[in-house]
């Protein structure tokens, strides 16, 4: 084998171990540095086939009175704003021609849009989070304590949130899940 | 043991003397290996293995993040470290294992920070990555034929866990309007199933331009051929018609773009005395895969039976074609296998055309004798390829 062939090689088997550290070091540097959101968890149906390993949700956005008329699924943008009075951020979605307003929204996240159904409010996945085509929040939990949470969620609407870095791309990553307000440690 | 009773078989026919059967069993005797030592180690490895990976297993959320992205970096560079130091001392077996290990592992890295870091995307996106961080080490590193049918078959698994975000780019292309622009799922997934087959021959073929890798190539390529017989001959088999009225001149033309690109590559790589083999199987495998699109796309073709004779037709004038091919070249296996394949499709040709209980004692009759008649004539054109007989062998020594 030739001196020059095992200096390419060297530095093809360095290639995926510096492609997953930079995936790592990035990850933390979002979370170090993204603002931070956190936004309720509420059941979904059907349940996941991982069940026990994942929690499967999805996010319960406290919608403004007019934020979320839309009747069709559709791409768009939610604006996130602090009203006064409560600590809930309030999200109004715009379709994904609309621009956001400048400065009046705390945070603009892009994502799919889905209205009520019945007694379902309106959902909104943000990009980044529930996969390309899953439109579910999967989080990763100890399969001892998946039930306990699982029932949390399902019997008091509210008790579960997530905390979601907002970055700078309209997208989100999921940092954590909060219990009852309190950070979730495994 | 099975080499006794064979040696006395070739001396009672007096292939081999007697003295040669004694030396023979003496040196099988000295070169024997003690399977069921090698067995109950093997086991006894699995074990250990499976054991770890449950210790591990068990006590996965007690086990930090960071540890646990510690220990895959560490395994990792170790892995690595073992495919160049096997590369640069010429161990070809311990390099192979550890460029599949590492393979391996760059997944299982992928999967974990996906955990750690609660990341959420569709598989395929996973799979892609791991392709992308993996192929470039993958390829210069390994030779040997498993470790290309080992890429060959996660190349394959990626290509169907993109399965959406393919459709949609296919519907895109031949619509030129948004995903969703048709609905019909079989189109798609001929098409898609298809498409694989032209394109791993590309693959195998460029593989076989490195000297090295040039058995790797060779068997990423035959498999992908096999492939793309076995795409084309299901769609011109199964009559599932179509709801939708999609484009097929659009479809066709992605199709035979991606054959032409193949064909020139296993072309342009042979070093044969038969270079247009391939390309000749890909350009017959394409013919049978757009007839049997043109009848999904049609849909009603004017009396069942017609577009029944007419699948049978195709399907056995292109196993023929296969047939006769191998012939050509003495390949007695395969002509075999397409000799079977054929007696096969004709009997399905007696079930498809039977109705009553008279019919079908009928057709069972009538496609039995076709089988025995077929395999007489398989027979006797497998026979006529018997390579030299020994004494013809002798005489021109």
């Amino acid at each position: 084998v030739s001196h020059r062939l095992l200096l390419v090689l060297a530095a093809l088997l360095a290639f995926p171990l510096v492609g997953l550290a930079t995936i790592v070091g990035h990850q933390e540097y979002l979370r170090a540095s993204a603002p931070v959101i956190t936004v309720a968890l509420r059941g979904v149906d059907p349940r996941d086939l991982l069940r026990g390993h994942y929690l499967v949700g999805d996010l319960a956005w406290n919608w403004a009175p007019d934020g979320a008329t839309a009747k069709q699924p559709a791409h768009g943008r939610i604006c996130l704003t602090q009203t006064t009075g409560s600590d809930r951020l309030s999200a109004r979605f715009m379709p994904i021609v609309e621009t956001p307003p400048q400065g009046s929204c705390t945070a603009v996240l892009a994502g799919w849009y889905t209205p009520g159904v019945g007694g379902f409010g309106a959902g909104f996945t943000p990009n980044g989070v529930g996969g390309d085509y899953q439109r579910q929040l999967r989080f990763y939990v100890p399969q001892a304590q998946a039930q306990r949470l699982e029932t949390l969620m399902r019997e008091r609407p509210g008790a579960l949130a997530v905390d979601l870095a907002v970055l700078p791309d309209e997208t989100a990553v999921i940092k954590g899940l909060r219990v009852d307000g309190v950070p979730f440690n495994r | 043991m099975i080499a006794e009773r064979y040696l006395r078989r070739w001396t009672t026919a007096g292939l081999i003397d007697a003295a040669a059967a004694a030396r023979i069993s003496e040196w099988e005797r000295a070169h024997a290996r003690p399977l069921g030592l090698w067995a109950m180690a093997g086991i006894g490895a699995i074990a250990i293995g499976l054991g770890v990976m449950a210790v591990v297993g068990a006590n996965w959320e007690e086990i930090p993040p960071w540890l646990k992205l510690g220990v895959c970096f560490v395994l990792q560079i170790v892995l690595a470290g073992a495919v160049w130091h096997a590369a640069s001392r010429g161990w070809v077996w311990t390099r192979e294992l550890a460029a599949l290990l590492l393979f391996a592992l760059v997944l299982a890295g992928i999967a974990l920070i996906g955990q750690v870091y609660q990341l959420q995307s569709a598989p395929w996106r996973a799979m892609v990555l791991w392709l992308g961080l993996s192929t470039p080490f993958m390829a210069v590193a390994t030779r040997t034929v498993l470790s290309g049918i080992v890429w060959g078959v996660a190349a394959a698994v990626t290509w169907f866990s993109a399965w959406d975000p393919l459709s949609d780019a296919l519907r895109t292309v031949i619509e030129g309007a948004g995903p969703g622009s048709w609905y019909d799922a079989w189109p798609v997934w001929y098409t898609l199933t298809f498409l694989l087959a032209p394109l791993m021959v590309a693959v195998g073929g460029l593989r076989r331009l490195w000297p090295g890798a040039r058995g790797q190539g060779q068997a990423i390529l035959a498999v992908a051929l096999l492939g793309g017989v076995v795409a084309a001959s299901a769609v011109v088999s199964f009559d599932v018609g179509s709801h939708d009225r999609f484009s097929l001149l659009r479809l066709a033309a992605i199709v035979v773009l991606a054959t032409a690109l193949a064909a020139w590559a296993a072309f342009a790589s042979s070093d044969d005395s038969q270079p247009w083999r391939v390309p000749a199987i890909l350009g017959a495998t394409t013919l049978v895969w757009l007839i049997g699109m043109s009848l999904v796309r049609v849909a009603d073709l004017g009396p069942h039976s017609l577009e029944l004779t007419l699948r049978a037709a195709v399907f056995v004038a292109f196993w023929a074609f296969l047939a006769w091919l191998a012939s050509r070249d003495g390949r007695r296996g395969w002509l075999a296998v397409c000799v079977t394949v054929i007696g096969l499709r004709l009997l399905i040709v007696y079930f498809e055309a039977i109705g009553g209980l008279t019919a079908t004692g009928l057709a069972l009759i009538g496609g039995g004798v076709l089988l025995i008649a077929l395999a007489a004539v398989g027979w006797t054109v497998v026979r006529r390829l018997a390579p030299p007989a020994p004494a013809a062998v002798g005489a021109g020594s």
